[in-house]
């Protein structure tokens, strides 16, 4: 009896430890959660953040954070496939404004998962960087780097144009006889879109031959999706948008057709590069940086090159910035949230609400990201490295707009960008391409359900 | 006998698998896919729309200029490139000094990627930093070659540049195995060099020229990285190829249903002249 006793006293000892050991074992073992992104300057400052919460934190959180790198060309194509295809080896979606409708009906409302205020909260970012990542009301995303756009301009011609008189007669009758319009110099903060016209034909050489640009502006008009939202500003800073009340098109106004007049008008006159119909980015930043360019609307991200005198020794030192003419930038951000077919949410809820404070985002930007966070982008030490990031902070808080963020926002600029592009490459009037698209948006919106 | 066919069945077996699984069944996916509104987003779980995406096709003004555009290029390249191959073959066909240099060096272009071609000419064509553009300010010609009315035929030159090497190859190759004789005996009956090459030296090499401009045709016809990274299609859809048309409608507008439909209306399309061409070929290959 003693025996069995005592042998049972034995198994009921090895089966608890084989209970309990491996269980202790696991809750020591952290998590490893996989969260995709795509290689550039984006994921650099990640792995820094990654690498110090799995060095500090991912014992407390149990949490390790893992990076997976899909290319950056056909990016969201491949992420869209592994979340049509419900994959749980991807725990954090990498996603945009402008795919988020795409995404978000495989992705969980962040809403649950923050705090409501304060530190791990969303309040942490600006509204409009906020706005950019929610769908349907919703937050889907911690928006990690924002995209803005500003007024490049050349101080040094543009400070003499408001000091000296010959160039302002002279700038008052290229107005005057190019545009039929009476306007005099004024300061780049305060263009409007007239202004951004006028001063494009003033510093154009075949026009004004005193100028010291061979041309005023530099346009990006490749049929490109992203120049659609560089020209988006005139739209909207001139108060329209993309939808009237209720998702109904809106692309046939007055404001849309006078926003292409002012690309139209650029081109018809010849103030921009005869090459810019098939100029995105990386062209006009090459325009500019040779100081044959008085100024021109551009990504936030351009800055930190052409004010740097190794990359671009012509304009550096003398690159300013603006607000876009007419007051309103284009905001979006890219971000992270979570696969709704994650195996390890509890953890991955962990890290999104450490990536939703100061620190982390503090950190993310000081490794060369752009969080849309006033305390990060307005840190003082920070500044003096990357002077627009005050600026972006307060572009996006006083300018920002988001068009929308519904499933079919892609499909929209697309549309927008191959009638605007003929548009704006003089191929087609601007009424019948505007007349266009908003037919063409408002078939897409019909056959989607928006519309009746 | 009955084991051997059974061998024969095993040999061929790993091959049938491997193009059923890669060619049999995405095409057959792809008419599936076309009767139904499918998207990335509802992949699983698309409707049936019957040939609601091949009325939307073949209703849309966009697909008809994207075939016009891709017929165009492809008759325009496809000649160019066979008749500056030929030249070049002509010219090569003789003792040379640094011959094989001069044809490793021609060959070139054809080694390099037609994104990274794309690219390159990019770079040559920018007007502010690139060669070309220089070049042809300084000879005062005023435009850019990458805008309007030029950008239609800077493309197709960027095709002739990367591939008049591969028809060059071809025809190289050719005349070097057309046997003396027949040049021989036309230059005894007093034949002169323009009809030598017209009646004895061209319907020689006529399989080969039909071969080679099939094989172009087929790969013009489908241009797709120069094109996009070059003018992505525009500026509208002046550029925009059949090719650009099914991937704008896949994965920008996002509609894979309708892109399946544009995909099959153009192989019902091409198979009327395609299987003209091979059979033609077949008939006049000795």
């Amino acid at each position: 009896m003693r025996e069995l006793k005592i042998r049972g006293f034995l198994a009921l000892s090895v089966a608890l430890t084989l209970l309990i050991v491996p269980a202790q074992v696991a809750s020591q073992t952290p998590a490893t959660i996989r969260m995709v992104y795509w290689p550039g300057p984006e994921s650099d400052a990640m792995r820094k953040v990654v690498d110090w919460y799995n060095a500090n934190r991912s014992a407390a959180d149990g949490v390790k954070v893992e990076m997976v790198l899909f290319s950056r060309e056909g990016f969201f194509d491949k992420e869209a496939t592994v979340l049509a295809a419900r994959s749980p080896e991807v725990d954090m979606v990498f996603t945009a404004s402008y795919i988020l409708g795409r995404h978000a009906p495989h992705m969980d409302s962040l809403e649950k998962v923050v705090a409501a205020s304060g530190e791990g909260s969303l309040q942490v970012f600006l509204p409009s960087a906020r706005d950019s990542l929610s769908f349907q009301g919703r937050p889907y995303a911690v928006p990690m780097d924002v995209s803005n756009h500003f007024l490049y301009y050349r101080s040094d011609y543009l400070n003499r144009l408001l000091t000296d008189s010959a160039w302002q007669r002279r700038y008052s009758e290229v107005a005057q006889r190019e545009l039929g319009k009476a306007l005099s110099p004024k300061k780049p903060e305060d263009w409007s879109p007239d202004d951004f016209v006028a001063a494009a034909l003033f510093f154009t050489k075949t026009i004004n031959p005193d100028s010291p640009t061979a041309f005023g502006t530099v346009l990006q008009a490749k049929n490109l999706i992203y120049n659609v939202m560089i020209w988006d500003n005139f739209l909207y800073g001139l108060g329209g948008s993309w939808f009237r009340s209720g998702f109904q098109p809106a692309l046939n106004t007055p404001q849309a057709q006078k926003a292409l007049d002012v690309y139209v008008t650029i081109m018809q006159k010849k103030a921009t590069p005869a090459g810019s119909t098939s100029y995105e980015y990386g062209e006009a930043n090459e325009a500019f940086r040779t100081g044959k360019v008085a100024f021109m609307v551009q990504w936030s991200a351009a800055f930190h090159e052409l004010d740097d005198k190794t990359k671009s020794p012509m304009v550096a030192g003398n690159v300013k910035l603006a607000p876009v003419p007419g007051k309103k930038t284009h905001v979006h951000a890219l971000g992270v949230g979570i696969s709704a077919y994650s195996n390890t949410k509890p953890a991955v809820q962990k890290w999104v609400r450490f990536l939703a404070t100061t620190q982390a985002m503090r950190m993310y930007a000081d490794a060369g990201g752009i969080p849309p966070v006033r305390a990060a982008l307005a840190n003082p030490a920070l500044a003096k490295q990357r002077p627009e990031f005050p600026l972006i902070a307060e572009h996006v808080e006083k300018y920002g707009y988001v068009e929308t963020t519904i499933a079919e926002t892609v499909p929209i600029l697309e549309i927008l960008a191959k009638h605007l592009s003929a548009a704006w490459a003089l191929q087609v009037a601007p009424k019948i391409a505007l007349d266009q698209a908003n037919g063409e948006i408002t078939q897409l919106l019909k056959e989607k359900g928006y519309l009746k | 006998m009955v084991q051997e066919r059974r061998l024969g069945y095993a040999f061929l077996a790993p091959l049938t698998l491997l193009l059923l699984g890669l060619a049999v069944f995405p095409g057959l996916y792809a008419y599936y896919l076309s009767a139904l509104d499918a998207s990335l987003e509802t992949f699983r779980s698309p409707r049936f729309i019957g040939l609601a995406n091949y009325v939307r096709v073949l209703t849309d003004r966009e697909f008809y200029g994207a075939i016009g555009f891709s017929v165009r290029y492809t008759l325009i390249v496809v000649t160019l490139e066979l008749v500056l191959g030929l030249a070049l073959a002509i010219a090569l066909n003789r003792e040379l000094r640094g011959k094989r240099v001069l044809i490793s060096l021609l060959l070139l272009p054809l080694m390099v990627s037609p994104a990274l071609l794309g690219i390159m000419f990019r770079l040559t064509l920018n007007e502010f930093i690139g060669t070309v553009s220089y070049y042809l300010r300084a000879a005062g010609f005023p435009g850019n070659l990458l805008a309007p009315p030029y950008v239609p035929y800077t493309l197709m030159t960027v095709d002739v540049v990367q591939w008049t090497p591969f028809t060059f190859l071809i025809l190289y190759a050719g005349l070097r195995s057309i046997p003396d004789e027949p040049v021989e005996a036309a230059i005894v009956d007093g034949a002169g060099g323009w009809q030598i090459l017209r009646f004895v030296v061209l319907p020689l090499l006529r399989p080969l020229l039909l071969t080679a401009a099939f094989l172009r045709g087929i790969d013009a016809f489908k241009t797709f990285d120069t094109i996009q990274i070059l003018t992505a299609g525009g500026p509208g859809s002046l550029t925009t190829t059949a090719s650009i048309y099914v991937y704008k409608t896949a994965f920008l507008t996002g509609h894979l249903g309708r892109a399946n439909a544009a995909v099959v209306i153009l192989l019902l399309l091409l198979s009327i002249p395609m299987s003209r061409a091979i059979r033609h070929i077949l008939r006049s290959t000795p």
